[in-house]
């Protein structure tokens, strides 16, 4: 008898509150910069990065020696440095005869390590008679029922029981278990990589894999299962309970097991999880997996391993070594020492002879000698810590003087110290940032010009936009804005001979609009294609082709259908025939009238009865009519009750016609329910002008441009190229779902070019002149280059400008590339423009290249608000600028939509970059040099290993040490500071980060010349003026 | 006239936020139910605090509540399952009687 029904339910509301600390990962056609912390940002920052750091064995700060390189290069301000740690010492409240504070930061400013040890035997008695030269006084090691304890908390109730068993006995379990749990995801969750597949996935992770697994596991699951029904049948749910029973984990600790357990993993959970959440992904359609199914085959495989390896030999469910560690503590202890890798090296080989033996007499005596030998070496190490400090500040004999009490206190505020450290110099670091920005700014108004600039050019806000705008600034009068990449209009774009939807907009959202992209151009080169492949390819090259394709009858059909009875396979070979170069497109972006609609519904079903009469009668295409095609269609859709015509022609009795039709209308869907879907779907292609009208407003409005349009409006997406790069798409545009951000641009200056548009838009006060065109291009930014699309639809009268626009372009390209390429040179060296050009163009296309742009590594800001306040600073490439101008926005509705969209995508790249910098060994993934694709959509380290998360070493470190500067987010809002406290107060998500400090959060006040700084959420201004300093933030703003 | 019938079911308004919307359909499709409603864009107030209902970009960022009519033994089953969620998360699930016409929409 199966469990109930409830108790499955509860199982998996277990597993999907348990799995919701691990992040996301995306696959990386289209990678997504997040936080790796995303599950943890309801908590301060502080708590989130202990309790990340905990959970997945990283670091959330950088070592102390790092810290203070940066310190030595002038990066971090050492006056907020010693002020946090004044702070910190306040809190301590210890009353010392010398000033702690001084002590701490001498700790902290002249040692690589800190000067707290962990004391886990030796106590601050031991300590302080080291330091008095005397010896260390006789305890009784009768605290045995405490160190149970401790051990019990530290040990078993941290991880998972493999885990606890392989800490104690010094088995494998846990590698052994990880490896085969990959195995059997990278066969699963495989997307087309390996030739052979494995078999039946459509039922679903867990009973695929139990088909396939070995016989110890079918073995394991009989065993479980008597009593319980068929192992054929078992679901996961009931396997999870049943396994965890007989491992005896108690109910209570079933959710943080479970995280455990997935923390393991966290690249292939964090897939998974991705993956059976997202509601269109084929594969997850076609195969589906979640982390229900995961779970069973890793507790399924954990228990079979477990009794494989342990049984008899070791105890291994949570009962049994509990039981262990409260009844045997000094057997415990011991284990943990030599095999959790913690034992003291001289009396390594003593430890590891006594449990060989397993006699309880000498494993007692050794217990006693161990314990206080390693007690005397800790003491001695720490003494000697605290006089290292003490000599260096000249107070070893203050140090020495010191009572016991006064010595604990010291102690336990350096171990207290030792945990807050990683934040004081975050905040330090960041003040120094902070400095940078603000100085320099310019508050004034823009000056009134006589003349328009010749061009206007909207960027995306990402950070290597900052390049080349100060660049083109630089050489003509050009007047450049920074959007959000994919300009406001989240569509949903299908490619010319591709059948599935891209989404082209942050992740965060879901488009609602379909854009298709269509040709004129005649028919390519059949020669080399067979005649059902002939017939795909002309069903392609027509003008009805993004509506007839294979994949797209799968847009309009279902995908069972394509699977079925379109031959997938063959489109896939055909494709690759396909002609490099493609042909002249323009995309649709508006709506399809009713008729159009209808015609196009009509088309697909034609060519699909073709292909269904191809199929299933064996007759060619040549001989099937239109009239017969006709005749079917309507007999399908019940709008006629006979087709004589294909009856006769055919030769099928009534029966077998019948049959036919039956088959038609079932299996390749030709009925009126269905159509109408067609029609739905079809219709969701397009804009209408309502919304066409609508974006391009809201465009304009949110970076403030409404007025003195110039002759060009440069829409420029921007992209990336690179050869032999798993993660191009993470150098693409973050705002258009991993991307580039080429359709987006094309997409709205077809809208804003259009004239029922503009004339709606002149209603509504925004007045486009009829000599302004928007032009869509693209910035390569491993390149440089800037090019111009869309030229063929540009008046006539533009032509002659359009020589001036490129020059201009060019040279801000070389510009740009001259000022960036030195950073990526081993060795920094002055370049002339074309030398830089050139080597840019060589790192886009040199396969061997693991570096072929630095990305947006460096990123510190967020600026937002008008050009003019930061036109004359050169920010080196280091931040997001999104105009803003908040005299055109008084219902703050703009800046809201800023906050809630770019600003939390600069957020989550942000974090990315931040803990893939920190520990870029967990939370990044690692050197590039040795990663592996796995099943297409992910890296491995090796050819085994869990998906790698995060970014390579080579995206944010040089050599080593960090390039990227690991900091929050420093954002700066321009406008009066009610006005920006209210949008940020009416945006829950952007509310929440600032209250829990995941991003640093500015304001400045234009009017009032005053700049507002949220530290710890308080709000400190601070009056703008030359000698702006970050210390002078004392005065509180009212809110 | 046609004479109605009317059958007792229980009624179960789900309120939790907008980000869980498919676990909790996914929920209550594997329990069994045949149908729900879903409310968009709620606001309210919990022990949080108050919960603003704001649409613009994020559509994952506010509150819904999921309306079904069930027969009364997958109350429990239910309300086991969304047990541990709720552990976790702020909402809350009402409980009522109701009844219905045409059962044969509610139970099999």
């Amino acid at each position: 008898m199966s469990p109930p029904i409830g108790e499955k339910l509860r199982v998996r509301a277990m597993i999907y509150v348990a799995g919701e600390p691990i992040p996301f990962f995306w696959p990386m056609r289209s990678f997504i910069h997040h936080n790796p912390l995303h599950g943890f940002e309801h908590l301060p920052f502080e708590e989130a990065v202990d309790r990340g750091a905990r959970l997945f064995h990283a670091r959330g700060f950088l070592p102390r020696s790092l810290y203070r390189r940066y310190l030595d290069d002038g990066q971090v301000d050492r006056g907020t440095l010693e002020r946090g740690v004044r702070r910190f010492v306040e809190e301590q409240g210890a009353s010392l005869p010398f000033d702690l504070g001084d002590w701490l930061v001498a700790d902290l400013t002249r040692y690589d390590r800190a000067s707290a040890e962990d004391l886990t035997i030796a106590d601050a008695q031991d300590v302080h008679a080291v330091l008095a030269g005397a010896e260390l006084r006789e305890r009784p090691d009768t605290e045995l029922r405490a160190l149970a304890e401790r051990l019990a908390q530290a040990v078993l109730w941290q991880r998972p029981l493999y885990e606890v068993v392989d800490r104690l006995y010094g088995t494998a379990i846990g590698s052994e278990l990880d490896e085969q749990v990959i195995r059997a995801c990278l066969d699963f969750f495989d997307e087309g990589q390996s030739v052979w597949e494995m078999p039946k996935r459509d039922r679903g992770f867990f009973r695929a894999w139990l088909d396939v697994a070995g016989r110890d596991v079918r073995r394991t699951l009989d065993e479980l299962m008597r009593g319980e029904g068929s192992a054929a049948d078992a679901d996961p749910e009931t396997v999870i309970g049943l396994v965890l029973r007989e491992l005896e984990v108690p109910d209570a600790h079933w959710v943080p097991y479970f995280t455990q357990e997935l923390a393991r993993l966290h690249g292939w959970a964090g897939f998974i999880r991705w993956r059976s959440s997202t509601s269109h992904y084929y594969w997850e359609q076609r195969f589906p997996g979640d982390l229900v199914d995961y779970m069973a085959v890793r507790t399924l495989l954990a228990l079979t391993l477990l009794r494989k390896r342990a049984k008899g030999r070791m105890p291994f469910t949570f009962a049994a070594l509990s039981e262990l560690i409260e009844s045997q503590p000094v057997e415990a202890y011991l284990r943990n020492e030599f095999h959790g890798a913690q034992v003291l090296p001289e009396m390594a080989r003593a430890l590891e002879d006594v449990l060989m033996r397993r006699n309880r007499g000498r494993m007692n005596r050794l217990f006693g000698a161990y314990r206080s030998r390693k007690r005397e070496w800790e003491a001695g190490r720490q003494a000697a810590r605290l006089s290292a400090v003490a000599g260096s500040l000249g107070l070893s004999d203050q140090l020495r003087r010191l009572s016991r009490d006064e010595l604990a206190t010291l102690l336990a505020a350096s171990g207290a110290f030792r945990n807050r450290e990683g934040m004081l110099w975050l905040e330090a670091m960041e003040a120094q940032a902070i400095d940078g920005l603000l100085r320099g700014l310019d508050l004034a108004p823009a000056a009134p010009r006589d003349k328009r600039p010749f061009a206007k050019a909207l960027f995306c806000i990402d950070t290597r936009s900052e390049r080349i705008r100060r660049n083109l600034e630089s050489v003509g009068d050009y007047q450049t804005y920074g959007i959000a990449g994919f300009f406001g209009v989240p569509v949903s774009f299908m490619e010319l001979g591709k059948g599935s939807e891209n989404h082209l907009c942050p992740v965060l959202l879901t488009p609602k609009n379909l854009v298709v992209e269509m040709t004129s151009a005649g028919a390519q080169d059949t020669a080399a294609l067979s005649a059902l492949e002939k017939a795909m390819h002309e069903l392609k090259e027509s003008v009805l082709t993004p509506f007839v394709t294979v994949e797209a009858i799968g847009l309009l059909f279902g995908l069972d259908m394509v699977g079925k009875t379109l031959l997938p396979t063959t489109y896939n070979h055909w494709r690759r025939h396909l002609h490099e170069s493609k042909p002249d497109t323009h995309l649709v972006v508006d709506k399809l009238g009713r008729e159009q609609a209808d015609s196009i519904v009509r088309a697909v079903q034609r060519a699909v009865i073709v292909k269904a009469v191809e199929q299933e009668l064996g007759r060619e295409p040549e001989q099937i009519t239109d009239a017969m095609v006709r005749e079917l269609r309507e007999r399908a859709m019940g709008n006629q009750s006979s087709c004589p015509g294909f009856a006769a022609s055919v030769g099928l009795d009534d029966a077998g016609i019948e049959r036919f039709i039956g088959r038609l209308r079932d299996a390749y869907r030709i009925n009126q329910s269905f159509a109408q879907l067609q029609l739905e779907r079809v219709g969701r292609i397009g804009f209408s002008l309502d919304e066409q009208t609508r974006f391009v407003a809201q465009a304009l409005q949110s970076i403030g441009l409404t007025e003195d349009f110039s002759r060009f409006i440069l829409l420029i997406g921007h992209g990336s190229s690179s050869e032999n790069n798993p993660y191009e798409s993470a150098l693409d545009c973050g705002a258009c779902g991993g991307s580039h951000g080429l359709v987006s641009a094309r997409v709205l200056a077809q809208m804003a070019n259009k004239p029922e548009v503009r004339h709606r838009l002149r209603a509504n006060g925004i007045d486009i002149p009829d000599d302004a065109w928007f032009v869509p291009a693209l910035h390569n930014t491993t390149t440089d280059e800037i090019r111009l699309h869309d030229l063929a639809l540009l008046p006539p009268s533009h032509l002659m400008y359009l020589d001036r626009l490129r020059s201009g372009l060019n040279s801000a390209s070389r510009l740009c590339a001259q000022e960036r390429l030195p950073t990526l040179e081993p060795r920094p060296r002055v370049l002339d423009p074309a030398a830089a050009a050139r080597g840019a163009l060589r790192n886009a296309m040199d396969w061997s290249q693991v570096r072929p742009e630095w990305g947006l590594s460096r990123n510190a800001y967020f600026v937002i608000g008008r050009r003019s306040l930061t036109q004359s600073k050169a920010l080196d490439g280091r931040a997001f600028l999104h105009s803003y101008d908040y005299r055109v926005d008084p219902k703050r509705r703009l800046l809201e939509n800023i906050l809630t969209g770019p600003l939390v995508v600069g957020q989550w790249i942000n974090m990315e970059h931040y803990f893939s910098t920190v520990d870029n060994v967990r939370f990044g993934s690692g050197s590039k040099v040795y990663h592996n694709v796995a099943g297409r959509f992910g890296v491995m380290t090796g050819n085994l290993s869990d998906l790698r998360t995060g970014l390579p070493a080579q995206t944010v470190l040089d050599g080593g040490a960090p390039y990227h500067q690991p900091m929050r987010l420093i954002t700066l809002i321009e406008a009066p500071f009610d006005h920006a406290l209210k949008a940020v107060e009416g945006v829950v998500t952007v509310k929440r980060l600032v209250r829990n400090g995941w991003i640093r959060l500015l304001v400045i006040d234009p009017e009032a010349s005053a700049v507002c700084l949220c530290d710890n959420g308080e709000w400190r201004r601070q009056t703008y003026s030359d000698g702006i300093d970050v210390s002078m933030f004392q005065e509180l703003c009212s809110a | 006239m046609k004479h109605l019938n009317f059958s007792p079911l229980k009624k179960l308004e789900i309120i939790l936020g907008g980000e869980h919307r498919s676990f909790a359909t996914d929920l209550l499709d594997r329990a069994g139910v045949k149908g729900y409603t879903i409310v968009n864009n709620l606001s309210g107030k919990g022990s949080h605090g108050f919960h603003e209902g704001h649409l613009m970009f994020n559509e994952d960022d506010v509150l819904i509540m999921i309306i079904a009519a069930v027969p009364e033994e997958l109350v429990k089953p239910i309300l086991q399952g969304f047990a541990p969620f709720y552990n976790q998360h702020s909402g809350v699930v009402f409980i009522s009687d109701i009844q219905v016409t045409r059962l044969v929409k509610f139970r099999d």
